[in-house]
C-alpha cells in the first residue's frame, strides 16, 4: 500500500523582529546606596524581602538604605497602567537597584 | 521577570530571586521582552512559602549571588544581546507520511499529545472558508511569546485539532476573548492554579455547529466541543507558546485544557441566555470565557428550592470567589417555578460569601462573582465550576455564505446504532 505523502504548514506562530536591549550598567558596590526592595502580590514575596533585608544589613549595617514596593495587583508593571505609574516614580525618586521577589 | 525588565528599563540594574523550578520561564520571559541578559538568582525558597526559617536559609544561601548581580560588571553580550535564529514559519515545513506526520510535530512539541489532523495548504483553504477575513490579519499577538494569532495560523491549528471550517468564527472570537486584557489571560495561562479555559456558547451557532449543552455536554464525544476547545489549546500553545513545565507553570494540571466547551441549554431553560443577560441580542451568537480551575458535581438533598440551594451553599461553604453554576433543565425548572430569576440566584449565592480570598485581581461581586448557566440533559445534578477571574464575552462574526458553509457540514454527526 502506497502512503500519500503530506506537505504541512507550521502551527507556530511568527513574532515581530524586537529589537534586543541590554542590561543596566551595575553598580561598583552597594555601599552608600539605595537599594529597593520589591514584591509582588504573592505570600511569599514580602517575607522574601524581610530576609533579604536581613541579610543585607547584616553585611551592610546602615551603608545601605532600603526602599520597599509592594505591588496590590496581579498586574505586572508592563501591562497595569497603575501599578506602572506607581513603580516608575519609585523607581525615578527612590532607589538605584531593585532586587524583585516574586514569591514563587 | 517583567518587573524586574520594567526596572531595567528606568535605567536601574535589577534582579529577580526566582524559584529554581522557574529558571526556564524566567529566561523564556526576559527573552520574550526583548531583554534576554535579564539577571536573576535561582533560589530554594518553597513557592509560596509561609515558613520562616526556610525563607531566611533560602535568601541566605543566595545573598552572594544577588549582591554579585547588582555589582559584577556586563559581559558583552549582556550589553549588546545577540540576535536569536529565527524560527522558520512559513510554507512547508515538514513532508512526509501521516505517521511521519505525527512524529514530527509532536517531537517539535507542537501537539497536546493526542494525534493531529496534517495541516496541508488545501485543508487550510477549506479551513478559511470559515471567515471573510484573509489570513494575514492578525487578530492579536499572544503571551507570552507575543507570537501573532493570524487567521492562517489560526486554522492551522484548528486543522490539526480536528475543527471543521465552521469553527473558525468561534476560534476568531475565542483568540479575542482571551486576549481582553479583562480575562486576565496572560495570567491565567502560565499560572501554577492550572487555570483553564472554560468556553460557553450561546445564540444560534450553537445548533448549526451542533455545539452539546445537554446529556454529557462535557464528556466527549462530539465534534465541535471537543475541537474547538482542544483547537483553542493549540492555539495557546503554538501561538502564545505557552508550553507546560517551560512558560505554563501549572503545579498539577488540568484535564480541562484538552478541551471544555459547552453551548448552554437555551431550549430548556426557563430563563434569558447568558448572553442576553449581559446585552447581546437573542440571535447574536456570543463566545464567553473564564477561568476556573475546578469542576464539582453534586446532587441536592432535595428536589425543591431549598434542598437545591442548601446543597450548593453547603459545599460552597464562605470562602470563594468566582462560581459558574450549571444549572440541569430540571433544577432550573423547579428554581423558576418557585420565583427564582437569575439575578436573584446570583444575589442569593453572593450573599453565602463571607470571605473572599485575596487573589490580587481586585474584588469580585454580584455578576462579576456568579453566573448560572443552564447546561446537561435529564437528570438531578449540579455542576460547580470554579474561578478566581473574570468572565469575557465577545460578539462571533459569520462569513458572507455562513449558510452554505452550515449545510455542507450539517450531517457531520455521529449515528449511533441501537443496541
Amino acid at each position: 500500500m502506497t502512503q500519500q505523502t503530506f506537505d504541512v504548514l507550521s502551527p507556530w506562530a511568527e513574532t515581530d523582529p524586537q529589537p534586543l536591549q541590554g542590561i543596566s550598567p551595575r553598580l561598583s558596590e552597594l555601599r552608600g546606596k539605595r537599594i529597593g526592595l520589591f514584591a509582588n502580590y504573592k505570600r511569599a514575596a514580602v517575607p522574601i524581602q524581610d530576609a533579604v533585608e536581613a541579610q543585607l544589613r547584616s553585611r551592610f549595617g546602615g551603608e545601605v538604605s532600603i526602599s520597599r514596593f509592594v505591588q496590590t495587583d496581579s498586574s505586572d508593571a508592563l501591562s497595569s497602567e497603575d501599578h506602572g505609574a506607581r513603580y516608575a516614580r519609585w523607581l525615578k525618586e527612590e532607589v538605584d537597584a531593585v532586587i524583585v521577589a516574586v514569591g514563587d | 521577570m517583567y518587573d524586574t525588565i520594567f526596572a531595567e528599563h528606568y535605567h536601574k540594574p535589577a534582579v529577580a530571586l526566582v524559584n529554581r523550578g522557574f529558571v526556564h520561564d524566567a529566561r523564556s520571559a526576559a527573552a520574550g521582552k526583548g531583554m534576554p541578559g535579564a539577571r536573576f538568582v535561582p533560589q530554594n525558597v518553597p513557592c509560596e512559602c509561609t515558613v520562616p526559617q526556610k525563607i531566611d536559609a533560602g535568601v541566605q544561601e543566595v545573598v552572594g549571588d544577588i549582591i554579585a548581580a547588582l555589582t559584577t560588571p556586563l559581559k558583552p553580550e549582556e550589553v549588546s544581546p545577540p540576535a536569536r535564529p529565527s524560527e522558520v514559519t512559513r510554507g512547508t515545513v515538514f513532508s512526509g507520511d501521516l505517521a511521519e506526520v505525527q512524529r514530527f510535530f509532536y517531537k517539535r512539541g507542537w501537539t497536546d499529545g493526542l494525534p493531529i489532523l496534517p495541516p496541508t495548504r488545501e485543508a487550510v483553504e477549506e479551513m478559511l472558508c470559515g471567515t471573510d477575513l484573509p489570513p494575514d490579519h492578525v487578530v492579536g499577538k499572544m503571551t507570552p511569546r507575543l507570537g501573532k494569532a493570524t487567521v492562517e495560523k489560526i486554522a492551522i491549528n484548528a486543522i490539526m485539532a480536528g475543527a471543521l471550517p465552521t469553527a473558525m468564527p468561534l476560534l476568531i472570537a475565542g483568540v479575542d476573548a482571551l486576549l481582553d486584557p479583562l480575562s486576565s489571560f496572560g495570567i491565567f495561562e502560565v499560572s501554577t492554579g492550572s487555570w483553564a479555559p472554560f468556553y460557553i456558547v450561546n445564540g444560534p451557532i450553537r445548533e448549526q455547529l451542533r455545539i452539546n449543552g445537554s446529556s454529557g455536554a462535557l464528556s466527549p464525544g462530539d465534534l465541535a466541543n471537543a475541537t474547538i476547545g482542544r483547537a483553542m489549546g493549540l492555539i495557546v500553545k503554538n501561538l502564545g507558546g505557552a508550553r507546560k513545565g517551560l512558560e505554563d507553570m501549572g503545579v498539577l494540571g488540568n484535564p480541562a485544557k484538552y478541551s471544555m466547551v459547552l453551548a448552554e441549554n437555551e431550549e430548556d431553560s426557563p430563563w434569558e441566555p447568558q448572553h442576553v443577560q449581559y446585552g447581546f441580542e437573542p440571535d447574536k451568537s456570543c463566545l464567553t470565557v473564564s477561568f476556573p480551575n475546578s469542576y464539582l458535581q453534586i446532587v441536592p438533598r432535595g428536589t425543591d428550592d431549598t434542598g437545591i440551594l442548601g446543597t450548593i451553599k453547603d459545599r460552597l461553604g464562605s470562602h470563594w470567589r468566582q462560581l459558574t453554576l450549571l444549572v440541569c433543565p430540571s433544577h432550573a425548572a423547579t428554581l423558576a417555578d418557585a420565583g427564582w430569576t437569575k439575578g436573584k440566584l446570583i444575589e442569593h449565592l453572593e450573599r453565602t460569601r463571607s470571605e473572599v480570598p485575596t487573589t490580587g485581581i481586585g474584588r469580585l461581586s454580584g455578576p462579576e462573582a456568579v453566573r448560572i448557566v443552564v447546561a446537561g440533559g435529564p437528570g438531578a445534578w449540579i455542576g460547580v465550576v470554579m474561578g478566581v477571574g473574570r468572565w469575557v464575552t465577545k460578539p462571533v462574526v459569520l462569513p458572507g455564505d455562513w449558510q452554505r458553509l452550515v449545510k455542507k457540514y450539517r450531517d457531520y454527526v455521529p449515528n449511533y446504532l441501537q443496541y
